[in-house]
């Protein structure tokens, strides 16, 4: 692989601004041992339709740090897209964002 | 070898006598595996995952989640898996496999699902052999990690080519 570039900055997210009930689902997808980089960079751009820098920077974070958010938005949303996922034979689990 | 070749808007697919045997048994294989798979069977949990990891999302989502979709996921994989083996069934030396990007994409899934369960059963990832272990190993052992080197091999060119990419 080559080396990526810095990671785009993320929006900081106020916790006080939000109840409990409004902060959002997210989708986590986690590293395993099997899966092929160059395979789940192309489910992240063929599912997501991200592009293929964005694909790369979210495998990366999967490799590297165990783990990424690959997407949010409402509970039944993020089952859904945990459930491409598995369909995809990527290891997904859904929570609600802290 | 196999060999990928990216064409226009398909990818073809050309496999060996002895790859495409290969291929036909452990599509057969993983169908059935996908028909058995219970409890804390280690493939089964990373085939059929939890959707919610402990307690998140409130207690009994993991087991509501796995009983809303598990029957889907098993009959969605088996589906895909007996495609690519009815395609494997009309090639021969002559004629390759050519794939239209939902195909090439479906082989990918059924790739991804063989590497997992061989690679969860064969103890991929908890080590990694050396040359000498790898020799030391018994004929089937052996033929297990072979087996999924090539398969390994396999899905990497074809993802490449899914990609408009090759192998450099």
């Amino acid at each position: 692989m080559t080396a990526m570039t810095a990671p785009a900055q993320e929006e900081v997210r106020e916790a006080e601004t939000s109840s409990h009930a409004d902060r959002p689902w997210v989708t986590i997808v986690w590293d395993d041992p099997i899966n092929l980089m160059t395979y789940v960079t192309h489910v992240f751009m063929t599912v997501f339709g991200y592009p293929k820098a964005k694909a790369e920077r979210l495998m990366m974070d999967v490799h590297e740090k165990g783990k990424a958010v690959v997407s949010s938005g409402t509970r039944e949303r993020m089952e859904l897209d945990v459930h491409t996922m598995h369909e995809h034979g990527l290891w997904a689990t859904l929570t609600q964002d802290v | 070898m196999a060999e990928v070749t990216l064409l226009d808007t398909a990818v073809l697919l050309e496999l060996e006598e002895a790859e495409r045997t290969l291929l036909t048994t452990v599509l057969s294989d993983m169908d059935d595996a996908l028909q058995t798979l219970q409890g804390d069977d280690p493939v089964r949990k990373r085939l059929l995952p939890d959707g919610y990891r402990g307690e998140d999302g409130g207690p009994g989502a993991a087991a509501e989640f796995r009983e809303m979709t598990e029957q889907t996921l098993i009959e969605g994989k088996s589906a895909a898996i007996g495609l690519c083996a009815a395609e494997l069934a009309t090639v021969d030396e002559t004629i390759g496999l050519t794939l239209d990007p939902e195909a090439l994409g479906r082989w990918l899934r059924v790739l991804t699902d063989v590497r997992l369960a061989l690679g969860t059963r064969i103890g991929v990832g908890e080590r990694r052999l050396s040359l000498l272990e790898q020799l030391r190993l018994s004929g089937s052992q052996r033929a297990a990690w072979g087996a999924y080197g090539w398969l390994t091999d396999l899905q990497e060119s074809l993802t490449l080519a899914a990609m408009g990419e090759t192998r450099g």
